[in-house]
């Protein structure tokens, strides 16, 4: 594999599913990259599409109902093209996911212990049959490693009293200790690639802290990248080097964290900033007016038009081509566009706008 | 006996179970024993298992049981000899009774062992592959499950000599559509919980998939309605020797002790009416303990 390829590259993704109103386009031409030890962050409202691209990057959908067009290239291999016992011997091997709900990801007959070492001992083999299942479950010396294995990686996230805990259930220990167990079980076979589905956000603020600190840490150590998928914009900022903004099934802006937070260009983006709650005592951010659009019936042109400040009859008409704005940030808007006569979108116009009470904001669907 | 004999000394399992676990049983056991009814049930079902299992040392007649006759004692209503009475060939019928249990026993055990590794098997492949797979195996079973099984297994062992190894295969032959239908209920609604799609991530085999994610959940469901299922098959077995198509005299089907009694009821009632009830007493235990069990693992099940 040559370094310089991208990990994980993604292009013109779309997602859609057939359903009693008609089509739904839940993820409409997406691009994303993963480089090699990069944390990518995806962020947006609820219902932006976030979870249903990685579920289309790990391969989780069903298709049909589903419909997923576009490429999906992992080291150079496309995954859409792999057949299903390759595509799963990688995925235990250099692919791991960390699902949302801690309690709902694990089994709840087995105790930790015997879970995890089965992903010890048997991630990444591939579908050995019967006879090698029983071979390698029943060889105690390959168990028993693998019980150290689990252990060791216990103790590295931090589990408190871990020897216990292997011999606990799902439903004995705490939703922070949950957390835990699952991110040790998807670090067991040192992944390259971590896709995480807004780790810990089931959990309480303080649980849930920890679990991101507990990740700042691992990543640090580890050479591994990560997808996450975040609604929290303090996460992204806290724990990852790019950012993609999605919106109603786009990518609505995507740059390095530092530079998405300082001059973010897309008015989504600048809503989203700008709806972050502080604790200095300002009065309340307005937040975007409106909500995300139906799926079956999108606002024509810019998706986000019905709810941006900004929006005229130029949003309306067409797609918003992604605008380069050097240092690998893109962003969505026609605003961005040559020769365009409207007001330049910045944080602090947008802030202005979003604030002024006659604004109706669910105006222009379509 | 009461329930308070019952208690359960937790200090024996030190050392071979951990503390948690032991308090597990524990409140599982508890919840058990709280209800008369399940215990009752599940001592019926070990006291008449036990009963099968050494019949030839508790009967006591054993040489009684097969082509036995002493006409001379014929026809004796129940006394302190014979608590059972005795049938028209002069033989013990309490003796008869318990070998009975062997046999309503080893029906069980056949039916059940073949027809539920068979039909949970089938049920998990369709529920958890879904698709054509799904749509052959389901098809196929709902074919069987057109007919009653009493009727197609009246079909089956009067299509062969009439003995009762053709009865069991004819029973089991059937007995595993229920079990396709709801392990594949059951595995097709696990297939979408998140662990088994995470195991599927952590590239786990289909084999590990099926018996380490999907079979160990469907298990209490599964359990409840092999138990409850036990009377059912004991009672299609004692309706199949009835009408004579089971077990064939002189072997002691309980079943064929009725019939053969029938023709002298009401006045040597005790030939018909000890076996028939020995086998409302069986099917009786059986469902109280699947009651029981269900509330245990308050699962649900058709009926």
């Amino acid at each position: 594999m040559s370094d310089d390829a991208p990990l994980l590259s993604v292009q013109d993704l779309s997602v859609g599913f057939e359903g009693f109103d008609g089509y739904a386009a839940v993820v409409d031409g997406v691009d994303l990259t993963v480089e090699h030890g990069e944390v990518v962050t995806i962020a947006g409202e609820t219902g932006c599409g976030k979870s249903v691209t990685t579920k289309a990057i790990t391969g989780l959908l069903d298709e049909p109902p589903a419909r997923v067009s576009g490429t999906v290239e992992f080291d150079g291999q496309d995954l859409r093209d792999l057949p299903d016992d390759e595509r799963r011997a990688l995925n235990g091997d250099r692919i791991s996911v960390i699902f949302q709900n801690p309690l709902s990801s694990l089994n709840p007959v087995f105790t930790i212990g015997e879970q995890l070492t089965d992903t010890a001992q048997f991630g990444g083999h591939g579908d050995t049959g019967i006879v090698g299942y029983l071979r390698r479950r029943l060889s105690s010396g390959d168990r028993s490693a693998a019980r150290e294995r689990v252990l060791e990686l216990l103790k590295e996230v931090r589990m408190p009293d871990p020897e216990s805990v292997m011999d606990s259930y799902p439903s004995e220990l705490s939703g922070g200790m949950r957390q835990r167990a699952i991110i040790a079980q998807a670090l067991l076979n040192e992944p390259d690639l971590l896709i995480a589905d807004e780790p810990g956000s089931a959990l309480d603020v303080t649980v849930h802290d920890e679990i991101l600190s507990l990740l700042e840490d691992l990543i640090e150590e580890r050479d591994m990248s990560i997808l996450m998928i975040t609604h929290n914009l303090g996460v992204a900022r806290q724990l990852s080097d790019r950012v993609y903004i999605m919106y109603g099934g786009r990518i609505a802006e995507t740059a390095p964290t530092a530079a998405i937070f300082d001059t973010p260009r897309h008015p989504y983006t600048q809503g989203l900033i700008a709806s972050i709650p502080r604790l200095s005592g300002e009065s309340m951010a307005g937040g975007i007016g409106g909500s995300v659009p139906e799926y079956t019936d999108p606002p024509l042109g810019c998706r986000f038009h019905p709810r941006c400040p900004y929006a005229d009859d130029s949003c309306r008409s067409s797609e918003p081509p992604a605008v380069s704005f050097g240092d690998a940030a893109r962003s969505a808007c026609v605003r961005h566009a040559e020769g365009d006569a409207g007001p330049v979108p910045t944080l602090e116009e947008t802030k202005r706008r979003l604030s002024e009470p006659e604004r109706t904001p669910a105006e222009g669907h379509r | 006996m009461s329930i308070e004999t019952l208690s359960f000394d937790t200090s024996r399992l030190d050392g071979i179970v951990s503390p948690a676990r032991r308090e597990l049983w524990y409140r599982s056991y508890r919840r058990f024993a709280n209800q008369p009814m399940s215990v009752v049930g599940l001592m019926i079902v070990v006291a008449i298992a036990l009963l099968a299992v050494f019949a030839p040392y508790i009967a006591p007649y054993p040489e009684q049981v097969g082509s036995f006759t002493d006409f001379a004692n014929a026809y004796q209503p129940p006394s302190l000899n014979h608590p059972f009475g005795t049938d028209s060939a002069g033989r013990d019928i309490l003796t008869r009774v318990i070998f009975g249990y062997r046999i309503a026993l080893l029906l069980v055990a056949v039916v059940l062992g073949l027809g539920v590794p068979v039909g949970v098997m089938l049920g998990l492949v369709a529920g958890y592959a879904g698709g054509w797979v799904d749509t052959i195996i389901m098809r196929i079973t709902d074919t069987f499950l057109a007919l009653p099984p009493l009727v197609l297994a009246l079909a089956i062992a009067s299509a062969f000599e009439p003995t009762l190894e053709i009865a069991m295969f004819a029973i089991a032959s059937l007995w595993w559509t229920w079990y396709a239908r709801l392990a594949r209920g059951l595995a097709g609604s696990l297939s979408d919980e998140e662990y088994v799609q995470a195991a599927e991530l952590a590239g786990a085999s289909t084999t590990h998939i099926l018996f380490r994610e999907l079979l160990p959940n469907c298990l209490s469901p599964l359990l409840v309605k092999a138990t409850l299922d036990a009377g059912i098959v004991v009672l299609t077995g004692a309706s199949l020797s009835f009408i004579g198509l089971g077990v064939q005299p002189p072997r002691p089907g309980l079943g064929t002790m009725v019939a053969n009694g029938t023709q002298y009821l009401p006045a040597e009632w005790w030939i018909s009416i000890f076996p028939g009830f020995a086998i409302f007493v069986l099917v009786m235990g059986f469902n109280m303990l699947g009651d029981g069990l269900r509330d245990l693992f308050d699962v649900e099940v058709e009926q």
